[in-house]
């Protein structure tokens, strides 16, 4: 087993202006694990998702991806190496159907797709892990939120993607749906053996899946460890709670 | 949701090219006044089409397509005035006319395609004046008086040029379906729906976008140096923008991004207004201007749009490319 990481942040700063959104940000993820990062809002998880996926050019520090450095590419560049992604508020292509939107990212993602023969069976894989396969010719524009949420994973997983970064994937599911959709990101990590970040609000489901979990607040790495060690780590209660709610 | 499948693509492309050779037929068999009245309205449809690879697919509005339409008529007046003692086949210039164009496109597009959405389409406004700007100062291509180029090779020549833009249909309908289907097709979809996310998917967008403007401008190139083959004549009024609206309100009027499209709404589009023309020489633009708004008001997505909300009533499982 390749013991070097597959991601690698290291002290990534983000400006806009005068304000910094990461503050020497790093952090490592192993191979196969699933991390969860969290924090209150604006304290940088999205802006660390863009700058990983070459949205947003980091202002300073480097990103590794598989040991090499990704920092500053563009978008599509990264994407092809093999980091997906899905959005907080759902994007899907609305005019295409939900085959369509998977088919787009079978045929650009990671190079390995660009035999014409191999894309449909990527697409059908990918459908067929997110339970979408019944919905394959609707329009994306008609499915429920939770399905567009699944549209998303479905997409990145057509990349071909190493590493999977999901923004609040959870956020507006019914709790029958968040246990579905959790036992799927389960089922996808071991059937593909990704490794994935997962950014949350909902505790219930972060606490579940992460393996390990990173906090940032205000732009900075508050804590890392296990959920366990999360959950009772004073900082970290203070900065989602306030100061005398953790003394 | 009743599912749908895009099952006419292929029938899409049929249609369209089933309807081209009626109307080849009909201007073979014609006289020069009936063949000249097709000639544009086959011109019409050949910049629609043109425009719709690149603006129909990738939703970048383009007020400066006729810029390909003028560089491509000059350049086979050029060639025409240069080459009076070795003339070529009069197709040749016509081909060398669409060369430069997308050419002509790539040079432009580069800086250009940086812009996104409304700041694009702007900058084509820009783009085009800027270009006939030029061509109007500059001494060798005759500034305000244009090339002449009358007895230099054969020009005049309706049926002729008739067959040269019918081929020229043909081919555009052809490369439009196949650009549809093709990756490049996906790809210019994706942006057309969200750029952002397009990239995050892999799509080279700025890449993919110069291509289709630089296809695009081919086909422009291409109509332009077959219109100086006919009126033996480059002259700058080739650069008027109110071509360039009327591609674009064909291709509203018709469904922008399809097939069948461009079709449906150059021939409505040009037939209405020239009956609207004859029928009514001073109010026509008035009576045209408000049946315009009425349609893209009430049909954003044009006439495709229309049969394809019409078909999902009726609960047919197909929609019209």
């Amino acid at each position: 087993m390749n013991q070097e990481p597959i991601l690698k942040v290291d002290n990534v700063v983000k400006r806009f202006g005068g304000l910094y959104a990461l503050r020497k940000v790093s952090l490592e993820l192993e191979r196969g694990i699933i991390l969860g990062l969290i924090g209150p809002n604006g304290s940088g998880k999205t802006t660390l998702f863009n700058v990983i996926t070459g949205a947003y050019a980091p202002d300073g520090g480097t990103i590794y991806f598989e040991g090499e450095d990704i920092s500053g590419l563009k978008p599509h560049k990264i994407a092809r190496k093999g980091i997906g992604r899905t959005y907080q508020v759902a994007r899907p292509f609305s005019s295409m159907t939900v085959e369509e939107n998977v088919h787009v990212s079978a045929a650009f993602g990671c190079a390995e797709n660009e035999r014409s023969g191999e894309t449909r069976e990527v697409c059908y894989n990918a459908l067929k892990m997110t339970n979408l396969e019944s919905k394959a010719d609707n329009p994306a524009d008609s499915l429920t939120l939770s399905e567009k949420r699944r549209l998303e994973i479905a997409r990145a997983l057509a990349l071909r993607s190493k590493l999977l970064l999901l923004d609040e994937t959870m956020a507006g599911l019914t709790p029958t749906e968040m246990d579905m959709t959790l036992e799927m990101i389960r089922r996808i990590k071991s059937e593909v053996g990704l490794s994935i970040i997962v950014v949350e609000h909902v505790m219930r489901a972060i606490m579940a899946l992460s393996e390990r979990i990173v906090v940032l607040s205000e732009g900075e790495k508050l804590a890392e460890g296990s959920p366990k060690e999360i959950a009772q780590n004073p900082l970290v209660l203070e900065a989602y709670l306030g100061e005398e709610v953790a003394e | 949701m009743m599912s749908t499948k895009n099952l006419l693509g292929k029938s899409s492309l049929i249609i369209s090219l089933a309807f081209a050779v009626v109307v080849g037929i009909i201007g073979f068999m014609t006289e020069a006044a009936t063949t000249a009245y097709l000639y544009a309205m086959i011109e019409l449809l050949i910049l629609a089409y043109s425009l719709n690879i690149f603006t129909g697919f990738s939703g970048y509005v383009n007020f400066g397509h006729v810029i390909y339409y003028g560089l491509g008529a000059y350049v086979v007046a050029v060639l025409a005035f240069n080459l009076v003692a070795t003339p070529l086949p009069t197709f040749l210039y016509v081909i060398a006319g669409g060369v430069f164009a997308s050419l002509a496109a790539i040079a432009i597009g580069f800086p250009v395609l940086k812009l996104r959405g409304d700041y694009f389409a702007i900058a084509t406004l820009g783009v085009n004046e800027a270009v006939k700007v030029i061509i109007i100062n500059t001494k060798q291509l005759g500034e305000s008086r244009g090339i002449a180029i009358l007895g230099y090779i054969p020009t005049y020549d309706i049926k002729g040029l008739y067959a040269m833009v019918m081929v020229t249909l043909f081919a555009v309908i052809l490369f439009t379906y196949f650009v549809y289907k093709s990756r490049l097709g996906y790809g210019l979809r994706a942006i057309k729906d969200d750029e952002d996310v397009a990239e995050a998917m892999g799509v080279n967008t700025r890449r993919y976008k110069i291509i289709s403007y630089s296809l695009g401008a081919f086909f422009a190139g291409v109509a332009g140096g077959i219109i100086t083959l006919l009126y033996a004549y480059a002259f700058p009024d080739y650069f008027v923008i109110g071509r360039t609206i009327d591609m674009l309100v064909a291709l509203v009027l018709g469904g922008f991004g399809t097939i069948l499209g461009p079709l449906i709404g150059s021939v409505l589009y040009y037939i209405v207004k020239d009956y609207l023309l004859i029928r009514f020489p001073f109010y026509h633009q008035i009576i045209f201007g408000v049946a315009l708004i009425v349609l893209i008001l009430f049909l954003p997505s044009g006439i495709v749009g229309l049969i394809n909300r019409l078909l999902m009533k009726k609960g047919k499982r197909f929609r019209l490319d």
